[in-house]
């Protein structure tokens, strides 16, 4: 690297690297260093993540990190390769189901008939809900996503004919071909509203007793650390993040990566220059849908219940919403996207909460609290209700989540159409250059 | 009369593509603008009809003034209210809506009836193909008849002054010719006229003044005939080489010249 | 989802009939979404995912008005309100109207305050930012029906009309009102179409800069596409929240939030851009429907309850395997 030039790239490899200034690779270091620390409770990190998100802070953070791989791969479908797609949700059900199928309802060997679709005839019935072969997650996870990528497959010779918003209503249709499904197949889905159980995420060799890596109870890991099970799956929720981040970040800056791009910048044009159109769409979505559908069985599993309704039209909203908020087309900005998404909601609620114990302190921060809230008392007003059953004006503190979840996707692309991540960089460049503007 | 000064234009916050224009079109009078692609000839179009936003393009400096009104910062609609009427580079018909429907477009500011209906008479006067083909889409005419209608939705708006971008721009020989005189009839009948042309000899020959720009700014500018009988304007925007013979020149030997080319 | 099967079973002419009249009535219903869809587009190139929460509002503006006696937003009583929430005709008619003129307002709003600044934006960019505005709406729906399903107070209940001469074919008086109601849509839409201000947005929507250089005002074209947009979707909301239709006849959580999305094979059929294709696809994407959900009903064990909501998406993704750009759409729209 050139002396006194920090961002002169001399070379192709410096041009490509992973992370390409020291400052990266320390930064994220002390990322994911800092993240661990908070989920061991170490002093002052503990602390931070508790202060923001409340003491359960891991189920969210945990979520998060299932949303994040999700991310990735919506990342490489829309921001790398341009094609718009809402079906997301979709293929995250097809992983999740996968998953189920293949992981579900450890060591029985009647199991299997379980699985038999419309099976009331086979007498049945009552094991709705438990299909599943009980095998291992070395198994069911890869399984969950090369499913997915499969049906990505079968889907894209629609995909690819059309373009634009058509492909995007087109998507639409797949999530509610999916939720259909769910309610054709009781057998695999369970009750469509309540849903089934999903396999934990303990790693077996097979399908023994005790499992290899103990990932749903509390308890010593590797007789070293007394970990709980929340952390226990954080810690593993975390490393398959960061390696399917290096597999994307790897995807985009190779051969394949650059087809795709060229593809988003304009398909015919990419085309002519020699890049088979038909052939990389379908592969960006192959990927990405192997990233939903690993995301997917993650979600499942970790929440340990779902049911086909959360694999609905908002899901897969909540990732377009995610690449906006946080930039299209860069892995920090997706990332970055999925943090602010799927954590503001429980960052508003505390806020909430805090503002309700500042009522009845007084003060400025106490009647500023008391018009923002309504208790429930009668002749207290504000838009925000939390009293416990409060149906109509005011709204709860969900609403009121739902609704600035919507005005920030709004005034996102409004006012920083480049999200989060043009933000950062407009602060970068800012600091860079200071004390010149230009 | 429109008057433009000092003009500076820059498009997308950085590209300066008028840097300093001035011009002048007295009332009733043909002037003719020359340059070639790229010149900023649309650009001076847009600044004085109010459509540099749509472009991300903005006035940096200098002013325009018609009859005395500033006008650079109007929005288009109060420009055609005003008289000032447009007619766009590569006609711009709208394809989806009937010859008729496109006529009754440029009278959406027109709001006195019975002047609507004698304008409307007036353009199938002008242009009897017209006439025939009221109630066909624009988008499967010819580029004259296209161009008919791109003249005649202007006039609907019963304009003042009418600034017309490149009207000839792809036509045969002979639309050129109707074209021009088409302009020509509407200048006797007092419109004054702002036309920007790359065929330089159908425009001067039928200007008053001319104006020749280059890069952002007018780099030779007087009367037409004048102009015409110029040297450096015969080669450069006539092609003809006013040496010996008066042959054409190769357009390299053209393209080479241009480089050293320096008028005051 | 209740699969829309309310009609008696008679003999085979007079099934036949009922389900041509219902295919015909929804058929109406969603061509009336789809010209709001169609209208939005073609005024502003958005296309509107809002329009679920925007409908769903402008038929509870009506309940309000009706069923509670009250104003949308505003603390005063409605002297207009019907006693006990059945209205006569004309004084339903008369909300109905009131409920159109805050629907356009309400349109005009949301154009103003989130399209407007976008213009010029990709296309996506645009549609996500209705999806947003979607989100943004839907829980003052949810909240505003506080759970519940909410009347609108329709004159004619759940009365029905009896053809004798139709082997007694039973067809709900809600049906008739909903073909009425579209066919003036579609005759105001048409003449609106022809009119100085059609034209306009005609133009608008072809080439906005040539339209702006007619002088034509596309800030105020952009407006009223929305506010006949909106008012369109609410009107088709309002005749799907009739007895008949499933839940029970009311505006209902179940159904009005995710309602519009059924539409969209009924754009994607016609082309976004096209208001023929809009009334033909909703037509023949509701005829698919219906059609399905009785005369393949014996299969439902299998299908699975509410299977014919999905027979829209099957019906698009084969066209659209056929045709990309719909039946009546014109393949320009790449400007992604
Ligand atoms: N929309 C635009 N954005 C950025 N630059 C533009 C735009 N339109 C024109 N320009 C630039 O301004 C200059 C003048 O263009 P224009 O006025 O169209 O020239 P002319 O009409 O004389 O061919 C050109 O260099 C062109 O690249
Ligand atoms: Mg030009």
């Amino acid at each position: 690297m050139a002396f006194g030039r920090p961002l002169l790239r001399t070379s192709y490899e410096e041009d490509a690297a992973i992370l390409p200034t020291a400052f990266q690779k320390a930064g994220v270091g002390f990322l994911i260093l800092s993240l661990c620390l908070m989920a061991l409770d170490a002093p002052i990190f503990g602390a931070i993540p508790r202060y923001f998100l409340g003491n359960t802070w891991l189920v969210p953070v945990g979520i998060t990190l299932c949303f994040a791989i999700g991310a990735l791969g919506i990342n490489i479908l829309v921001g790398v390769t341009g094609q718009v797609s809402l079906g997301h949700a979709f293929f995250m059900g097809t992983g999740a189901y996968t998953a189920v199928m293949l992981g579900g309802n450890l060591g029985d060997q009647e199991s299997w008939k379980a699985c038999v679709p419309f099976h009331d005839n086979l007498g049945l019935l009552e094991r709705q809900g438990e299909c599943g072969l009980g095998l291992p997650i070395w198994i069911w996870l890869p399984a969950a996503g090369l499913v997915a990528a499969l049906i990505g497959i079968i889907v894209s010779p629609a995909a690819v004919k059309v373009r634009g918003l058509y492909l995007a209503i087109v998507t639409v249709g797949l999530v509610f071909i999916g939720l259909h499904l769910g309610r054709m197949l009781p057998e695999w889905a369970g009750d469509f509203e309540s849903g089934r159980r999903w396999p934990k995420l303990d790693i077996r060799l097979w399908k023994e007793e005790t499992p290899l890596i103990e990932m749903s109870e509390d308890g010593k890991w590797f007789g070293l650390i007394n970990l709980t099970e929340e952390q226990k799956q954080f810690f593993f929720l975390l490393a398959i993040v960061i390696v399917m981040t290096l597999l994307a970040k790897n995807l985009v800056r190779s051969r394949t990566g650059r087809a795709l791009q060229a593809i988003r910048d304009r398909d015919v044009a990419a085309e002519v220059m020699g890049v088979p159109e038909f052939k990389y769409k379908r592969l960006g979505f192959a990927i990405s849908s192997f990233y939903a559908g690993i995301a997917g069985a993650l979600f499942a599993s970790f929440t340990g219940r779902v049911s086909p309704i959360d694999f609905g039209l908002l899901l897969s909203v909540d990732f377009i919403a995610i690449l906006l908020i946080g930039g299209a087309g860069t892995i920090a900005g997706t990332l970055l996207g999925t943090v602010f998404v799927e954590l503001l909601p429980n960052v508003v609620e505390r806020l909430t909460e805090w503002l309700a114990d500042q009522i009845s302190t007084g003060g400025v921060t106490g009647t500023i609290a008391d018009f923002l809230l309504t208790t429930g008392a009668a002749g207290d007003f504000g838009p925000i209700s939390i009293a416990p059953t409060a149906p109509g004006w005011p709204m709860s503190v969900f609403f009121w989540n739902l609704v600035i979840y919507g005005v920030l996707i709004v005034v996102f692309l409004i006012f920083e159409p480049l999200g989060l991540f043009g933000i950062w960089i407009k602060f970068r460049n800012y600091w860079k250059g200071w004390p010149f503007s230009y | 009369m429109l008057e433009i000064s000092n003009l500076e234009v820059v498009y997308s916050e950085v590209i300066l593509s008028l840097r300093g224009l001035s011009l002048t079109v007295p009332d009733g009078e043909i002037v003719a603008l020359l340059g070639s692609n790229g010149a900023g000839k649309t650009t001076t179009a847009r600044s004085v009809t109010g459509l540099l936003g749509n472009h991300n393009g903005e006035v940096t400096k200098g002013s325009i003034s018609y009859n005395g009104t500033e006008i650079h910062e109007l929005d288009p609609s109060k420009m055609v209210q005003m008289g000032i009427s447009q007619v766009m580079e590569g006609r711009r018909c709208f394809g989806e809506l009937t010859v008729d429907e496109n006529l009754a477009t440029g009278a959406f500011t027109n709001k006195d009836k019975a002047n609507v209906k004698h304008q409307y008479d007036k353009v199938m006067e002008l242009f009897p193909r017209l006439q025939e083909r009221r109630k066909q889409l624009a988008g499967y005419m010819s580029g004259g008849e296209q161009q008919m209608i791109a003249i005649g939705r202007a006039l609907m708006a019963d304009p003042k002054f009418l600034i017309l971008d490149e009207p000839s721009l792809g036509l045969a020989p002979l639309l050129v010719q109707q074209v021009r005189d088409v302009i020509r009839d509407l200048n006797k009948e007092g419109m004054s006229i702002l036309l920007i042309e790359q065929n330089a000899m159908m425009a001067l020959s039928i200007a008053n003044t001319g104006y020749i720009m280059e890069s952002g700014k007018v780099v030779m500018d007087g009367d037409a005939k004048r102009l015409l009988a110029d040297d450096d304007v015969k080669e450069f925007y006539l092609g003809l080489h006013s040496g010996e013979d008066g042959e054409r020149k190769s357009f390299k030997d053209v393209k080479h010249y241009k480089r050293k080319k320096k008028w005051a | 989802m209740p699969a829309l099967d309310s009609v008696v079973i008679a003999s085979g002419l007079s099934t036949f009939v009922q389900t041509l009249t219902k295919s015909i009535a929804l058929g109406c219903i969603y061509a009336m979404l789809g010209l709001s869809f169609v209208l939005i587009f073609k005024g502003t190139q958005v296309l509107n995912f809002a329009a679920g929460a925007i409908s769903m509002a402008g038929a509870l503006f009506m309940s309000i008005m009706i069923a509670d006696a009250g104003w949308p937003f505003l603390p005063w009583s409605n002297p207009f309100a019907p006693d006990g929430g059945r209205a006569s005709i004309p004084l339903w008619i008369l909300h109905l109207m009131f409920a159109l003129i805050l629907a356009a307002l309400m349109g005009m709003i949301i154009e103003r305050l989130a399209i407007r600044p976008m213009v010029g934006q990709p296309l996506f960019a645009m549609a996500v930012v209705t999806l947003g505005l979607e989100i943004a709406i839907r829980p003052f729906n949810l909240d505003a029906s506080a759970g519940q399903a909410r009347s609108i107070g329709v004159p004619w209940g759940n009365g029905t009309w009896t053809a004798d001469w139709l082997d007694g074919a039973v067809i709900p008086k809600s049906y008739l009102a909903a073909i009425i109601a579209a066919s003036i849509a579609f005759a105001a839409v048409y003449f609106f179409y022809r009119s100085r201000f059609g034209v306009a947005m005609r133009a608008v929507a072809f080439d906005q800069e040539a339209a702006m250089a007619q002088g034509i005002n596309v800030g105020r074209v952009f407006s009223v596409a929305w506010a006949l947009g909106a008012a369109l979707a609410v009107l088709a909301a309002i005749f799907f929240a009739m007895t008949p239709w499933p839940p029970n006849g009311a505006v209902s959580l179940e159904i009005h939030p995710i309602w519009v999305f059924r539409v969209l094979p009924v754009i994607i059929l016609g082309g976004l851009d096209s208001v023929v294709g809009a009334v033909y696809g909703g037509l023949i994407i509701a005829s698919f429907e219906i059609f399905a959900g009785q005369y393949l009903s014996q299969w439902t064990s299998i299908l699975g309850p509410g299977y014919s909501t999905i027979v829209p998406y099957l019906a698009m993704l084969g066209v659209l395997l056929v045709k990309p750009y719909g039946l009546f759409g014109t393949a320009e729209i790449r400007r992604v």
